[in-house]
């Protein structure tokens, strides 16, 4: 069949080829080159077995990352059950809770817990002793950690979750309570067996993001002395001279195994059984009545997950930032002068921070349009869409850490020589978030398919003009999503900036690391407190500008 | 490829004089699907169909047996395994010359089952956008966007966004996007399934209307056989991808092809026996009727006739009759439909105007003409 090839057309392809290239190429150039080089990665392989940390490290990593996961998922179904599906549901909240964690970037949110939780110093353990509660927290401990690894999860969950549930025809329940089953039973029974495979997408989702969390175990970790894997790769190519990329990648190849074990039992469970589909209809608002005691219950639980997830260690940054010393108490003398020495003369904080919003700003909007044209050509279907398809949701199966560690194998040394330069960080974050970039305009895209571009090409308009005329407008909504969804993550990176800027490159996760070394908490605090406010203000402006449009 | 969809639009297509032109010809159409399962289905069939313009083509059949398909192929919005489709004489699908053009160069208009009305744009945006696509002034736009809105009655919600529109009047604006270009071939997928009778009722009386006014051609997909009746000027009955009859809609309903066609056309009296010595030899005696062409002597058929050519007490010329008992009565409004019981086994309905007829457990004699019976082959072909 003859298909005439439009420039646009053309230009699309060439952007595909461009993306398989970047994606495909630091991991096959990975692959490669342990192929070529067996004896230095025997070696090395060698060297990380024999090491006798090796074992403990991840022992601890699958314990903090496997109980942590399922906290989040019971949290995180709960919560999503409770808004969607019931009347407890409290509007605002279930809006800001899955964006939580893009509020307080991860960076911030664990110097805020160690705020308010260290042994001596934090306010919460302030707070109880003068109240005369014999009580300790610890936040440098196994509990510590896996709490806030948890917080950092749960949205991760909440997301496919209640989408999934937002979709569920309530017929499918009210046939429960028609059969005799209370609302608790109707959960058990048919609510969570049907969006099972949301909840088990989520918990992949968790695992990922989870093993690829760095700054939470090198904040709280590094203390608690609970050595997690995810640390101990940025080691090795950060702290370590020379970096020691074999062993990186020997260790990266072992996140990439239980990652792909992670991938297949999820496969086979979605593979094995069949499950009701859900209608697209949503038929009106019908939930499930849950009672005055249980819609106060709910509301205080989910309240507390917001005070426990954002608020409380946002206000310990500010009280901090503003403080000469961290004392844990709410005492003055209270100035700015930590935030004048961020933006003043500690050059490379100031510059991490431009850095890091024009690279926000870049990144989100370059990703965006790549991830529009992208989804268009992947909806028209064939082969070469399946490869674009896939390709573009590949950084998302693999964890970030391998990714960058790869892209520094691939581009850092001859002949691309892109090592330490702000190039090499737009194309890691380009390729890092470009599953998210590519499922948001996929998904929007769904929303406006069909007959609605189909009428615009009867009409005479081609797929280029429909794609503008059409399809991009009604997209609006979606794609500002995205945007805003590309930017914080880019703002609130740290495990590609640790691994791939550089004093010459400084951004903000950079910035942060270096603080976290040599500088002091307020500070470090004044840092975090800014990266949040100004992560808060672009989604909280995006929020009510979807609501406006 | 061909030539831009400005140049192949009516006005130059119907040549002088008024003589029928072809305006679409499939030949040997071909449209496979495979299921996940691995099994093929054929959608369409070696399919062979001309439409001429102006006239009003509905494609009639149960769920399943390749409308949407086909519509769609003629559309672009399916690629065909084999076989050609041309529009005005152009050439626009032959998998086996590599020819497809693309839907947007088919110069075609459709109205959607969904509406698929663009919600970011007003009524009038929405009807003129077909429009913008051709090279067509401004102001001239204009007032083809009034003029259609206004045909089709919704000229004063020319700038609403469809979002604030009542299903009626989104359908209203629908047709009228689909009309806007002119008396050029527009095709319909079930439009009108989605709204309620009365609506509905209303809906097909304008487009049949508008059809007479502005001379379009239509193909007009539907399964609802009463809406089929009233808007074709030719009636084709589709099943499994083929066509099962094809003519105008009276000669459908009146002189099906085969018992599958005389069933989905509506209800009817069925009595099997033997076609020996032209006359169809059954339990219930033998009865005149209408044979389809290709019955042979001795095979197995179907006398079928409509409930209401039937008659209570019938004129003496009327040879086919019997002395019944009538079971029951059913009275539906406009008619009344009575079930005779008749010698061998053999129950026939008889529909009368109004609530007129004889006593349930009455003595009746009833008949039917020769020519409302036809003697069908037994098994669709
Ligand atoms: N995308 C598809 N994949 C597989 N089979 C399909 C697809 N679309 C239609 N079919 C099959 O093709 C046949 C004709 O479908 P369709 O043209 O939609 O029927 P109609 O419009 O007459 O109800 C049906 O048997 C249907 O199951
Ligand atoms: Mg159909």
């Amino acid at each position: 069949m003859t298909r005439l090839r439009s420039p646009f057309a053309l230009v699309v392809g060439l952007l595909g080829v461009l993306v398989v290239v970047l994606v495909g190429y630091p991991l096959l150039r990975t692959v490669g080159g342990i192929v070529l080089d067996w004896s230095t990665f025997a070696a090395a392989a060698e060297e990380v077995v024999a090491a006798p940390n090796l074992l403990p490290m991840l022992g601890s990593t699958a314990l903090v990352l496997g109980v942590s996961t399922v906290l989040a998922v019971v949290i995180a179904a709960l919560f999503a059950w409770l808004s969607e599906r019931t009347t407890a549901r409290l509007g605002w909240l279930a809006g800001v809770l899955p964006v939580v964690s893009l509020l307080v970037p991860s960076i911030a949110g664990a110097i805020g817990w160690v705020l308010l939780a260290s042994p001596k110093a934090g306010f919460l353990n302030v707070a109880l002793r003068e109240l005369g509660v014999p009580v300790v927290l610890d936040v440098f401990s196994w509990p510590g950690l896996i709490g806030v690894y948890t917080l950092y999860l749960v949205p991760q969950v909440y997301l496919p979750v209640s989408a999934a549930l937002a979709d569920l025809d309530p017929a499918l329940e009210e046939a429960a309570r028609v059969s005799g089953r209370g609302p608790w039973r109707t959960l058990a029974t048919v609510t969570l067996p049907v969006v099972r495979p949301a909840i088990l997408s989520g918990a992949l989702l968790a695992l990922v993001y989870g093993v690829a969390l760095f700054s939470v175990p090198l904040i709280i970790g590094t203390q608690a002395r609970i050595d997690i894997l995810s640390v101990e790769i940025v080691r090795l190519l950060t702290t370590e001279f020379p970096p020691r990329l074999p062993q990186a990648i020997v260790l990266s190849v072992v996140v990439l195994l239980v990652l792909g074990a992670a991938w297949a039992v999820n496969a086979r469970v979605l593979r094995g059984g069949r499950f009701a589909t859900i209608g697209g209809k949503s038929t009106g608002d019908r939930r499930i009545e849950l009672g005055r005691t249980g819609t106060i219950v709910t509301r205080v639980g989910m309240v507390g997950y917001l005070l426990v997830a954002a608020v409380l260690p946002f206000g310990a940054l500010v009280v901090v930032s503003l403080q000469g010393f961290w004392s844990g108490r709410l005492t003055g003398p209270f100035s700015f002068e930590n935030y004048a020495d961020v933006f003043g003369s500690a050059g490379s904080t100031f510059a991490g921070l431009r850095n890091s919003l024009v690279l926000g700003l870049l990144c989100a909007t370059v990703g965006m349009a790549l991830a529009l044209l992208l989804a268009w050509r992947i909806g028209r279907g064939g082969g070469w869409a399946r490869v674009l398809d896939a390709t573009t949701k590949l950084p998302g199966a693999l964890s970030h850490v391998v990714i960058a560690v790869a892209l520094v194998a691939a581009f850092a040394g001859p002949p691309f020589a892109l090592g330490g330069s702000l190039l090499l960080l737009v194309l890691a974050y380009l390729v890092l978030y470009l599953p998210q970039a590519t499922l948001s305009a996929q998904s929007s895209f769904a929303t406006v398919g069909g007959e609605l571009t189909e009428a615009s090409l009867v009409a005479g308009e081609g797929p280029a003009g429909t794609l503008r005329r059409i399809s991009a407008p009604l997209m609006t909504r979606g794609l500002l999503a995205g945007w805003v969804f590309l930017f914080v993550l880019v703002v609130g990176d740290i495990t590609a900036s640790a691994i791939l800027a550089s004093t010459r490159t400084p951004v903000v996760g950079f910035v942060i690391l270096g603080l976290f070394q040599n500088g002091t908490y307020p500070t470090l605090a004044a840092l975090g407190a800014i990266i949040t406010v100004v992560s808060s203000v672009v989604v909280l402006a995006a929020l009510a500008l979807r609501r406006s449009a | 490829m061909g030539a831009p969809a400005v140049e192949s639009r009516p006005g130059g297509a119907q040549p002088p004089g008024g003589a029928p032109s072809t305006r679409i010809a499939v030949h040997g159409l071909t449209k496979t699907y495979t299921r996940r399962d691995g099994t093929t289905v054929r959608a369409v069939d070696d399919l062979t169909l001309d439409v001429d313009a102006g006239e009003f083509l509905v494609l009639l059949g149960p769920s399943g047996c390749g409308k949407t398909t086909l519509l769609r192929a003629l559309a672009g919005l399916e690629s065909v395994q084999a076989g050609r489709i041309e529009l005005d004489g152009r050439l626009v699908d032959d998998p086996a010359a590599k020819v497809r053009v693309p839907t947007e160069r088919r110069g075609l208009s459709m109205m959607f089952q969904s509406y698929a009305l663009w919600p970011h744009k007003t009524v009038a945006q929405n009807v003129e956008y077909p429009l913008t696509t051709r090279r067509i002034g401004r102001t001239e736009r204009a007032d083809r966007v009034r003029s259609v809105l206004d045909a089709v009655g919704v000229g004063r919600l020319a700038g609403q966004y469809p979002g604030a529109l009542s299903g009626g009047q989104q359908q209203r604006v629908a047709l009228a996007r689909s009309l806007v270009a002119g008396d050029g071939i527009v095709l319909f997928d079930e439009p009108l399934s989605n709204v309620d009778a009365r609506v509905r009722e209303q809906l097909r009386t304008e487009i049949r209307r508008l059809h007479t006014e502005i001379g379009f051609t239509a193909v007009y997909v539907t399964h609802d056989q009463e809406e089929a009746l009233t808007l074709a000027t030719r009636l084709l009955v589709l099943r499994d991808g083929r066509i099962a009859q094809s003519g105008p809609p009276a000669e459908v309903y009146l002189r099906p092809a085969d018992s599958g066609v005389a069933r989905f056309m509506g209800a009817g009296n069925e009595v099997t026996g033997v076609l020996c010595g032209g006359v169809v030899s059954s339990t219930v005696g033998s009865i005149e009727g209408e044979a389809v062409p290709g019955v042979a002597e001795g095979a197995e058929v179907v006398a079928f006739s409509r409930p209401e050519t039937w008659y209570f007490d019938p004129p003496p010329g009327v040879r086919n009759r019997w002395r019944g008992t009538l079971v029951s009565t059913a009275f539906v409004g406009p008619v009344s439909e009575h079930t005779v019981a008749l010698p061998g086994e053999v129950s026939v309905r008889v529909r009368t105007l109004g609530a007129t007829g004889p006593d349930v457990g009455a003595e009746v004699e009833v008949g039917v003409p020769a020519d409302a019976v036809r003697v069908l082959p037994v098994d669709p072909t």
